[in-house]
This record gives C-alpha cells, sequence and structure tokens, in this order.
C-alpha cells in the first residue's frame, strides 16, 4: 500500500484514532499504575462525572466524564470496544461522526444529572459506543445498496445488542458482563440507555433526510422491477 | 464467493466465542449464574472445595451445633425472642461445647433452659462466680449442666457439660428488646454470628480467661472470651438458622422490607403480619434485618402497663412530638468525618464509606467547617485544623475520601482521642462527629469511657454502623453517651440515600431540655434518665414504674432553637394489668444501661452490687449475674472420657479475606498469628494503601470506585459488546476485501 493510500485510509477513522489517543492520555493513571500517576489522577478527579460539582457549575465534566475510567481493565476494555466500532461505524457514519459523539457525550451526562439523581460519580465511554453502535448498524440495516444478508447481519447485531439495553434497564443488572471488570462501582444502565436513544435519535434522523433526498420511483402496473443501485 | 463469506464469518464467530469462553473459564459463581458485579468470584480451583463443602461441609464430626430457629413475636416496640440451638455430641465420649453467639446489645435475657430426651431442665439465675462454680461442679461430677453468660451486652456464651455420646441437646433462650425507630419505620435485628474483633494493647502476663483465638491484653482483658474460632475459609457452617417473626404493630403496617434477606410476608390483619425467611433457613453469616413503616399520626406511637396485685406497675411509652419545625437557620457546625479505613472494611462497606461521606460533604453549608480523619492502625488528616466548608475545599475532601482504601488494624481510641479535644475559649460552636464504622474492636470500654469525658460535651456523636455484622454495641452506646443517634449502612442499603437522610436529621434543629409533667400521676424510676435531646423524627421511649393507678394529661415539654415547645398526651396507668409481663425485665435492663453508661469502663462496687441485685431480682443475665442449669435427679455419669470443642461460626458475609490458608485449620482471622495482635493484624493486611496527602489540603485523587451503589457509575462494556465489536470488525474487514477481490476479477 502507497503512503498515500495508507493516509486516505487512516483518514477515514481519524475522529476515532485522535479519541483513542486522547483517552490513552487521560487514563495514563490507570495505565501507569496507582502509585506513579498522581498528576493524571487529580486530572481525572477534575474530569469525571461529579454531580454535586456539577450542581456547583463545572458543567464540563458532563462532558469529560466519558474520556476517563476507574481502572485499567475498565479502561482497556471500553477503549478496545470503541476502538473496533469506530473503525467500523466512523467512515459509516460520515463528517457527523464528532458531533454525534459530542451531543451524545452531553446528553448522556444530562440524563444522568436529571434522572439517577442517586449517581454521585460516573466514568467511562460506554455510553457514547451505545451511540456509535446503534446508529452504525442502523445505517448498514437501512443502506439500500447493501445485500440482504449482510443486512441481516447488521440487523442481528442491533437486535441483540437492543435486547441487551432493555434487559440492563429493565433488570438493572449487566447482560453477559465479563469478569474482568471488577471493581468498578455501580453498573448505570441509564448512561447506555441514554446512548442508545441519541444513537436512534440520528438515525430517524438520517433516514427522514435520505427518504427526502432520494428520487421518487413510480412502480409500473405490470409488476417489471425498475433496475436498482449497483450492489455492494 | 458466497461460500468463501460464510466460512470466513463461522471461523471468526467461532474463534469469538472460544476465546470468550477462555476469558470466562476462570471465575463462575456457585450457583452457575452468570458472573456480575457484586457478586463473588471463586476461582474454579477453589470451586470444587466449595461445592462440595456445601453438599458435605466438612467431616461431619466437627459440627455440634446442628440447627438454630428463632421465633420472634412483636407487640407495639416490644420483641420477644425464642432461640431454639439443637446441638448433637457426634462422639463416643462426653461432650462439653462453648458456644459464643451474639444477641441485640439492649436484649434482656430471661428465661434459659436445656431439654435432653424427654427432660427440661430449666436454668436459674445466680451470681456470675456462683453460677460458674455450680457449673464447674456438675462438670466434675458428670452430672449434664447448661451455663449461659454475658461476656458483653450483645455477646453471650453458652456452655453445655456432659451431654452424652452421640446424644442430642435442645437449648431454648429468651429475651426481650426494644426495636428503632426512625419516624414510622420500625427496625427489628437479629445478630447471628459474632464477627473477628481487632484486638489492641500488650499481652498480659497471666494465661487467658477464655478459649478464643486472641490473647487478652492490657486493653482487652476477656479479649479470648470474645474471640471465637471460625469455620475453616471455603466451608460453610454446620448449621442454619430460620427465622420467624409475628408482628402486631398496634398501628396499621404500611409496608414490611427485607433489608439484608428475602422475606416471604403473610399479613394478616391491618396491624398484623407473619414474616419468615423465603429460601428456608440461611447461613448465620450476617445480620437479620426487618424494616417495616406503620401508619398514624400521633403523638403518643405506644404505651403499655403492667401490674401485678400488691406490686408496683411498670409502663412504657412512646412519644413522638409533632411540631412544625424548620430547617435550621445555618447555626455554623464543626463536623468531623472519622472514618474507619480498616482491613475489616474491606469490600462493599469501604465503598459505601466513601459514598456516605463524599454525600455528607456536599451538605454542609458555606459557614461550616469541616475536617476528615481516616484511622486503621495510623491516622491520615485531611487537614491539620478544621477547614471553611468552601466548595474548593469540600472538592478537595471529597477527593480525599475517594483516595482511601482499607488495610491494617482498628486503631479507634487514638483516632477518637485525636478529634475530641477540649474546647477552646472561642470554639464555643457545635461540633457534630460522624464516625463511620464497623466497630469491630474488642476495647469497647476504653472508647466508651472517653467518650464519656465531661470536657467533651460541645461534641456530639454520631455513629453510622458499616458491614455485615457491626459491634451493635458500641455503636448504640457511643450514640447514647455521646447525645446523637447512630444509622446502620447494611451492605444492601443505598448508602446515598442513606447519607441523605442522616444530613436532613442533622439540619433540623434538636429537641433539648425535655421535662416532664406527670399531672397527678406517681411516677418513678423513669429511664433514660437524664431525658435525651430528640431528633426530628426520633422518638423518645420511656420506661418506668408507678405506685397507684390513675389517668391524667401528661405534659411533654422542650426547647426548639430557643423557643419552648409542649406536647401533650393522655395516660392511663391501671390498677391491675396481667398483659406485658416482660416489661419489668426491660425496664430492669434500662436500669442497668444507665448505671453502666454512668460508670463505663470503670465500674464501682456500690454499682456491681446493684447490677446483681437486679440481675437477680429480675431473673436476667448480666455482667454480674448467669443463668444455670444443672440436672440434679440423676446421677453423674464418668464412665467415659470428656472432650471439650467449641462451635465454630460461619465466616461474617464480606469477610473472607480475614481469613488465609496458613490459618485454615484454626479458623482464626489473619491478625491471630501472634500472641501481640495489633502490629500483626497490621502487616497481614497491608495492602498497598494509596493514601491522600497528610496535612493541610488533600490533591483530588481516585485511584478506585467503590463498589457502592450510588457512589461510583461505571460506564463500562460488557461481554456481549466486545463480542459483538469483534464480529463487526471482522464482517466488515471480510466485506471489503471480497469487494475489492471482485473489483479486481
Amino acid at each position: 500500500m502507497s503512503a498515500a493510500a495508507f493516509k486516505a485510509t487512516l483518514s477515514q477513522f481519524k475522529i476515532t484514532l485522535l479519541t483513542a489517543l486522547v483517552l490513552c492520555f487521560f487514563n495514563a493513571g490507570s495505565i501507569l499504575g496507582d502509585g506513579q500517576a498522581r498528576w493524571f489522577q487529580a486530572l481525572n478527579a477534575l474530569m469525571e462525572y461529579d454531580r454535586a460539582l456539577i450542581l456547583k457549575g463545572e458543567i464540563w465534566r458532563l462532558f469529560t466524564g466519558h474520556l476517563v475510567h476507574w481502572s485499567a481493565e475498565h479502561f482497556y476494555l471500553d477503549a478496545l470496544v470503541f476502538v473496533a466500532q469506530g473503525i467500523v461505524f466512523e467512515p459509516k457514519i460520515g463528517r457527523a461522526y464528532a458531533q454525534v459523539l459530542g451531543i451524545a457525550g452531553g446528553a448522556i451526562g444530562l440524563a444522568l444529572l436529571l434522572l439517577q439523581s442517586d449517581l454521585a460519580a460516573y466514568r467511562g465511554i460506554s455510553g457514547l459506543i451505545n451511540t456509535q453502535l446503534v446508529l452504525g448498524t442502523g445505517l448498514f440495516v437501512f443502506d439500500p445498496n447493501l445485500k440482504r444478508s449482510i443486512k441481516g447481519f447488521y440487523m442481528a447485531v442491533l437486535s441483540v445488542h437492543m435486547f441487551k439495553i432493555a434487559y440492563e434497564t429493565v433488570f438493572k443488572v449487566p447482560f453477559f458482563v465479563t469478569d474482568a471488570l471488577g471493581d468498578m462501582g455501580l453498573f448505570t444502565p441509564l448512561a447506555h440507555l441514554g446512548g442508545v436513544m441519541v444513537g436512534l435519535y440520528y438515525l430517524l434522523g438520517s433516514i427522514r433526510t435520505e427518504a427526502k433526498a432520494r428520487p421518487r420511483i413510480e412502480m409500473p402496473k405490470c409488476g417489471f422491477t425498475p433496475p436498482g443501485p449497483s450492489r455492494d | 464467493m458466497l461460500k468463501l463469506t460464510k466460512t470466513i464469518m463461522l471461523f471468526i464467530g467461532t474463534l469469538l466465542l472460544g476465546l470468550t469462553g477462555a476469558a470466562r473459564a476462570d471465575y463462575v459463581t456457585l450457583d452457575g449464574k452468570p458472573v456480575t458485579q457484586g457478586q463473588m468470584l471463586i476461582a474454579d480451583a477453589g470451586l470444587a472445595k466449595l461445592q462440595a463443602s456445601t453438599a458435605v461441609p466438612t467431616p461431619t464430626d466437627q459440627f455440634i451445633l446442628r440447627q438454630t430457629a428463632a421465633e420472634v413475636e412483636i407487640t407495639g416496640v416490644v420483641a420477644r425472642v425464642r432461640l431454639r440451638q439443637v446441638f448433637e455430641n457426634p462422639y463416643d465420649e462426653r461432650l462439653e461445647t462453648i458456644y459464643v453467639f451474639p444477641m441485640p446489645e439492649n436484649a434482656a435475657v430471661d428465661a434459659y433452659s436445656f431439654r435432653i430426651g424427654e427432660k427440661v431442665i430449666k436454668g436459674v439465675v445466680k451470681k456470675k462466680e456462683e453460677a460458674r462454680k455450680e457449673y464447674e461442679q456438675a462438670k466434675q461430677e458428670g452430672r449434664k449442666a447448661g451455663l449461659l453468660e454475658q461476656e458483653r451486652p450483645d455477646i453471650f456464651t453458652q456452655s453445655l457439660v456432659n451431654i452424652p455420646p452421640r446424644a442430642t441437646v435442645v437449648a431454648n433462650i429468651e429475651y426481650v428488646h426494644t426495636l428503632k425507630i426512625d419516624g414510622a419505620h420500625y427496625l427489628f435485628s437479629f445478630p447471628m454470628v459474632v464477627a473477628p474483633r481487632y484486638i489492641p494493647g500488650q499481652p498480659v502476663a497471666r494465661g487467658n480467661v477464655g478459649r478464643g483465638w486472641a490473647n487478652d491484653t492490657d486493653q482487652v482483658p476477656d479479649a479470648s472470651k470474645i474471640t471465637p474460632q471460625y469455620i475453616p475459609p471455603g466451608m460453610r457452617a454446620g448449621h442454619d438458622i430460620d427465622v420467624t417473626v409475628k408482628i402486631d404493630a398496634g398501628l396499621p403496617i404500611q409496608a414490611i422490607t427485607g433489608v439484608t434477606h428475602e422475606l416471604a410476608i403473610h399479613k394478616g390483619s391491618e396491624t398484623t403480619a407473619t414474616v419468615s425467611l423465603k429460601n428456608g433457613p440461611v447461613i448465620p453469616n450476617k445480620d437479620f434485618v426487618l424494616e417495616y413503616k406503620v401508619g398514624g399520626q400521633s403523638t403518643m406511637l405506644a404505651a403499655m402497663t403492667h401490674k401485678g396485685e400488691g406490686e408496683d406497675g411498670f409502663f412504657s411509652i412512646v412519644i413522638q412530638p409533632k411540631h412544625s419545625v424548620e430547617r435550621q437557620e445555618v447555626a455554623p457546625r464543626d463536623i468531623v468525618l472519622l472514618l474507619d479505613i480498616s482491613g475489616s472494611m474491606d469490600g462493599t462497606p469501604i465503598g459505601q464509606l466513601r459514598g456516605f461521606a463524599e454525600h455528607i460533604l456536599g451538605t454542609l453549608n458555606p459557614q461550616d467547617r469541616f475536617n476528615i480523619v481516616a484511622f486503621n492502625n495510623d491516622l491520615d488528616s485531611f487537614a491539620s485544623q478544621y477547614l471553611q466548608a468552601t466548595p474548593e475545599n469540600i472538592a478537595n475532601g471529597q477527593g480525599f475520601i475517594r483516595a482511601l482504601r482499607s488495610s491494617g488494624g482498628t486503631e479507634m481510641l487514638p483516632a477518637i482521642r485525636q478529634v475530641l479535644k477540649p474546647a477552646s475559649e472561642e470554639e464555643n460552636r457545635h461540633a457534630y462527629v460522624i464516625i463511620v464504622t464497623d466497630a469491630l474492636v474488642g476495647n469497647d470500654a476504653p472508647i466508651l469511657n472517653h467518650l464519656n469525658q465531661p470536657q467533651f460535651g460541645r461534641f456530639r456523636i454520631y455513629p453510622v454502623a458499616m458491614g455485615s455484622a457491626p459491634n451493635d454495641y458500641l455503636i448504640q452506646r457511643a450514640a447514647e453517651i455521646g447525645r446523637g443517634f447512630s444509622m446502620r449502612i447494611a451492605n444492601e442499603d443505598n448508602a446515598v440515600e442513606i447519607a441523605k437522610r442522616f444530613a436532613a436529621k442533622i439540619s433540623y434543629p434538636i429537641m433539648t431540655d425535655l421535662a416532664i409533667d406527670w399531672g397527678q400521676l406517681k411516677v418513678k424510676d423513669l429511664l433514660p434518665e437524664p431525658l435525651p435531646d430528640l431528633y426530628a423524627d426520633r422518638p423518645l421511649v420511656l420506661i418506668g414504674r408507678y405506685e397507684k393507678s390513675g389517668a391524667a394529661k401528661v405534659k411533654l415539654t422542650g426547647n426548639i432553637s430557643g423557643q419552648k415547645v409542649v406536647s401533650e398526651f393522655d395516660l392511663d396507668l391501671p390498677a391491675s394489668e396481667t398483659a406485658h409481663d416482660s416489661l419489668p425485665v426491660l425496664w430492669a435492663r434500662a436500669r442497668i444501661r444507665q448505671l453502666t453508661n454512668k460508670e463505663i469502663g470503670n465500674i464501682s462496687n456500690a454499682t456491681q452490687e446493684k447490677i446483681t441485685a437486679l440481675g437477680l431480682t429480675h431473673q436476667i443475665v448480666t455482667d454480674y449475674t448467669s443463668f444455670i442449669a444443672v440436672e440434679r435427679d440423676i446421677p453423674g455419669d464418668l464412665s467415659r472420657n470428656l472432650r471439650t470443642e467449641p462451635v465454630l461460626l460461619a465466616i461474617p458475609e464480606g469477610m473472607d479475606h480475614l481469613f488465609n490458608d496458613t490459618t485454615q485449620a484454626q479458623g482464626q482471622p489473619i491478625f491471630a498469628q501472634t500472641p501481640h495482635n495489633a502490629p500483626v493484624m497490621a502487616q497481614a493486611e497491608a495492602r498497598p494503601q494509596v493514601s491522600a496527602p497528610p496535612t493541610a489540603v488533600g490533591t483530588p485523587s481516585r485511584t478506585n470506585s467503590g463498589g457502592s451503589r450510588g457512589l461510583g457509575g461505571g460506564g463500562s462494556v460488557g461481554g456481549v459488546s466486545i463480542l459483538l465489536s469483534v464480529l463487526l470488525l471482522g464482517v466488515r474487514s471480510a466485506t471489503i476485501i471480497l469487494n475489492r477481490k471482485k473489483k479486481y476479477n
């Protein structure tokens, strides 16, 4: 692969990669270990979602809380999933990707603030992961250029994920969680649900826009099927 | 091409499933359910042992106590508990067994007997030394005997001797106590296990007085009596406990909640209900806590009387004065959070401690001052002096709290000494000391004695009990002596919710200078004396005696924020009343409590005599009186050897970390390895501790979140998300590769 091609490939995931670098920096405290990362821990404490301090005006915490994590395991798992999904979905979501993440961050923080008053503190990017998964898979599902089998796959992924979110929201326990998560505090289904809602909001908006933009094709009465767009 | 796509997807899927399976194979739960946060994780290697131990606990002959059943009858605010303990001698020798078990700290034990075969041998209360002497004599003569002694108000020892080979003995113990009341909520607690306590001090030269794992020390001279041995880690107790509670609330019951256990609830009428354990008998490894809410808004919540012919009558009343009080108009306060970060607080309690303390800090007013002191073997103060409760200082304080981790011993007394200092002239503001702890220490008396010093009058003490089996005696007495109140955070509780309730209570004005005008009634020996201060939603529970019957309007006066308030209620003291015969016993226990509190840690001979007389008159167990039951009809049998074995206790829930492999054989906590317990606990439990800066303003830092509900949210992905992500990545890559191939073909 030429340098230009490599650069072009990387540019498709630039927000994902940039976010990954930012995550690595802010979670250096967890990566380096407790004893060597006091400065990072102090920084994390300034960034985490802290209900009391947000109410006192530190509203940046609504956004920055997603970028810090409770432990190395928590960070590794979240970052792995975020990057993997970002690579798949960022090219699909396109230019709106950064905006979607930003809006989702604020919306999730706000939802926690308004709807979960017993939550004192929160850290983790999983809410945003939910947004990108729902929006990304949804866009694939509604992509008219995709084969039905591939669409079926994305539909299956979306269904499994929605079931997971519903299960967690109803029963308030993690669904099929890995034991590596360890001691990271309260499981917060509302953050996941908030992420899903933002993803769905963007998805519906996208479908509506696309429907308006798409030229209407009159269906002939004789059952003739017009030639469709080229298959993926 | 399609076949190739399918093959690749199948391969990726299989690989991922395999990887996920492999990743999960290290840990499973006992019941096979998916591992979720907050569940105990058991390494595979240990699972077989534990599963085996669940089916067949350990070699059968190690278990002597076979079953315990508690039948509880609650009438109004009084609970009567009937305990039935079934012991079995699994040996071919005579057996002496010693069982150290807990009771509520305000329980009055007023009946004891044991049954062997068809014969019931009833106990009588005698002076402690006398009862012990009779027991030893019976032991020598081969007679069957039972002895029930009090070690602490909440720890009792039952000794049964000369149980014949392979025989079964059923011991019956009865006690009464009053419930704790918080507003409309009534709390019944049934302790099941004595948790291991930290024993500070230097070993004494004499031998130990008991058979426990700890040596007696200068600070805890009876340490060996309050430190029973435990079932080895990974194994379960040989007996379960069944609890049935019949409630006759006298007021409409609105809700019943099992705080610590799942309950099966059968409602009788509007005011009655029967409650039992939903899943049958349970492992006795934590307190059973039941809360119920009643309706009704009257000032007089309950009134009970008892009067025999020609005797003084007894009465108990529960009053909740109704006043429309506003939240306190910010009288400046000094608030100290004294936080226990010892090893026994590890796990859920330390997470709850963080959540509770952080929330309390967040509720301070700008004119308040505060400090935080964390203690284990060492003291770690947030600041060298009180800091103003500015947003910056509070945020820094919360950072300090978040960085706290649990390890080491529980040196509570030095921490209290550090915090309670005589007031200087300019320090005339209210000072509230909130002690968040499981209080698992053996030196209760020196701690309470220190709190009792008159020079600390400006301090009010608010203990908050944590964990599965806290030291309720120390918690309740500290609150009483410190003119505060206590709260309980069970492992299942939401710490932040309780912090909210706590903060609300201390922000309402306190009713002080209480006095009662009994009108025409001749009331005497009223307890508690002096009358305590009254907090919002906390009722006044009074018990006293009367000579003559009569009815009158009783007037309770008090002072709220400088304003005199008056509550009136009608009281009828009958000439004869046979019901509520436990009132004399409850009164005697309350009187003993009052006598003890005044001289705690240094009881004079005169007070000892008074307590002994009360014990003998009312036939209750005290520090100086015990129940003794001896079979006298049948001559003793000395034909077999006598074997002595303790009943091993279940390790309290969440405290497995205090026990390790090296102590398995002994069933002792890890701080019991050498005669000098205190420093060993510190070494044995020492873990890398991230301590916040020792002085001045702490750097906000958080190394990890607590596992507490309501504290820190973890926005985290789970196994499904990981699986889906890798699948997505794989399928997307495969699709792109295949499309490219197609394009070039």
